[in-house]
């Protein structure tokens, strides 16, 4: 995946098509991209988990790091992740807005990052043109 | 012409996107989709105050308009003001009470304070003082509620800090919740240089900032001990 990401900087273009990439990886349960004034550019997650709401607060959340972060260092937030006893969300920032990927409790959190980060590059690299 | 714009959007053209409207509102400068196209522009470019201008627009010319009070209200959270944030998105839900954005902003700004409480940090105690990893640059330890336990290192702008700890947690609490997950317990958040761990419960959240090349298992080891130290002394 992470592989891919780098080798193919058209597919940060793609938002919905990189997305599906990252939908593949292991116990990910979902995920969506949403602008930073809350719209949801992508979206596929559990039937019972509705998009926008989940878009705008993910683009509060996403907001709010990158106006203070948690010691209010402004923009310095490539990628941060929230866990409950129940799973893990990942948040991605990019230029056009971020990417949040949903996780089962046993999902690889190292695994995740890693290809969101790559994703995230991807996104810089083909926006930037 | 709106949909060209929509589509430079797409395109990730911003600038011409936002040229092409400005362009078309010096001829229909009564149009609320161009004001609110122009509105989501600045937003998506991170340029608050004319994206501000963009939606009062809409707002003199459509009083409830939904979408313009929504992004009025995020700015307001954005620049925690949560009381103005509440009213805007009360008066969205109340003339369109299916606006599910609208209420999950709702939830998280009514669980904000305009401005934290905090006294004045004391110094952390000397066990817990004792426990802080060498390593650590930032130690925060706070009460759900904002009230700064203790800071290290202090300075005048650690209430302010505490405060957007709070924040922080309130909103990714909620994000968690639409998200079908519990509430939040851990956060991680890397950036440019170092990367804040988080450690929270429903009473009290801890956050230390470690250089980023310090391992994540290293860092997570002492933030549980760390938490630990902090919880049976608030307890």
């Amino acid at each position: 995946m992470s592989a891919a990401v780098v080798e193919r900087p058209a597919l940060g273009r793609d938002l919905r098509g990189l997305l599906a990439e990252l939908l593949k990886l292991e116990h990910v349960t979902g995920g969506l991209v949403v602008a930073p004034d809350g719209l949801t550019i992508a979206a596929d997650l559990p039937r019972e988990i509705e998009a926008e709401p989940l878009s705008a607060l993910a683009a509060t959340l996403g907001r709010e790091l990158e106006l203070r972060g948690p010691q209010l260092r402004r923009g310095t937030f490539p990628m941060a992740q929230f866990a409950s006893v129940s799973g893990t969300a990942f948040l991605g920032s990019t230029p056009v807005g971020f990417i949040v990927l949903l996780g089962e409790p046993r999902a690889d959190w190292d695994t995740i990052r890693a290809a969101l980060r790559s994703a995230v590059g991807a996104v810089y690299r083909a926006w930037a043109r | 012409m709106f949909r060209q714009a929509q589509r430079l959007r797409d395109e990730g053209r911003f600038e011409d996107a936002a040229g092409l409207i400005e362009s078309v509102l010096l001829h229909e400068p009564g149009s609320v989709v161009g004001h609110l196209l122009a509105g989501s522009l600045h937003m998506t470019r991170r340029k608050t105050g004319q994206a501000r201008t963009s939606y009062e627009r809409v707002l003199a010319l459509e009083p409830t308009q939904p979408r313009a009070l929504l992004g009025l209200a995020r700015i307001a959270i954005e620049e925690g003001q949560p009381g103005p944030c509440r009213e805007l998105l009360s008066r969205a839900l109340a003339r369109y009470p299916d606006f599910p954005e609208a209420r999950a902003l709702l939830e998280v700004a009514r669980g904000l304070a305009a401005s934290a409480d905090a006294e004045r940090a004391p110094t952390p105690s000397e066990a817990i003082r004792a426990d802080l990893p060498a390593e650590s640059r930032e130690a925060l330890f706070v009460r759900r509620d904002a009230t700064l336990v203790f800071a290290t290192p202090r300075g005048p702008r650690t209430e302010a800090v505490a405060a957007s700890a709070v924040k922080l947690a309130r909103i990714a609490t909620a994000m968690l919740a639409r998200a079908g997950l519990g509430p939040l317990r851990h956060a991680v958040i890397e950036g440019a240089a170092q990367t804040t761990y988080l450690r929270t419960d429903d009473a009290a959240l801890l956050t230390l900032a470690f250089d980023s090349d310090v391992k994540a298992a290293t860092a997570v080891t002492h933030l549980e001990r760390v938490w630990g130290s902090c919880r049976s002394e608030l307890a």
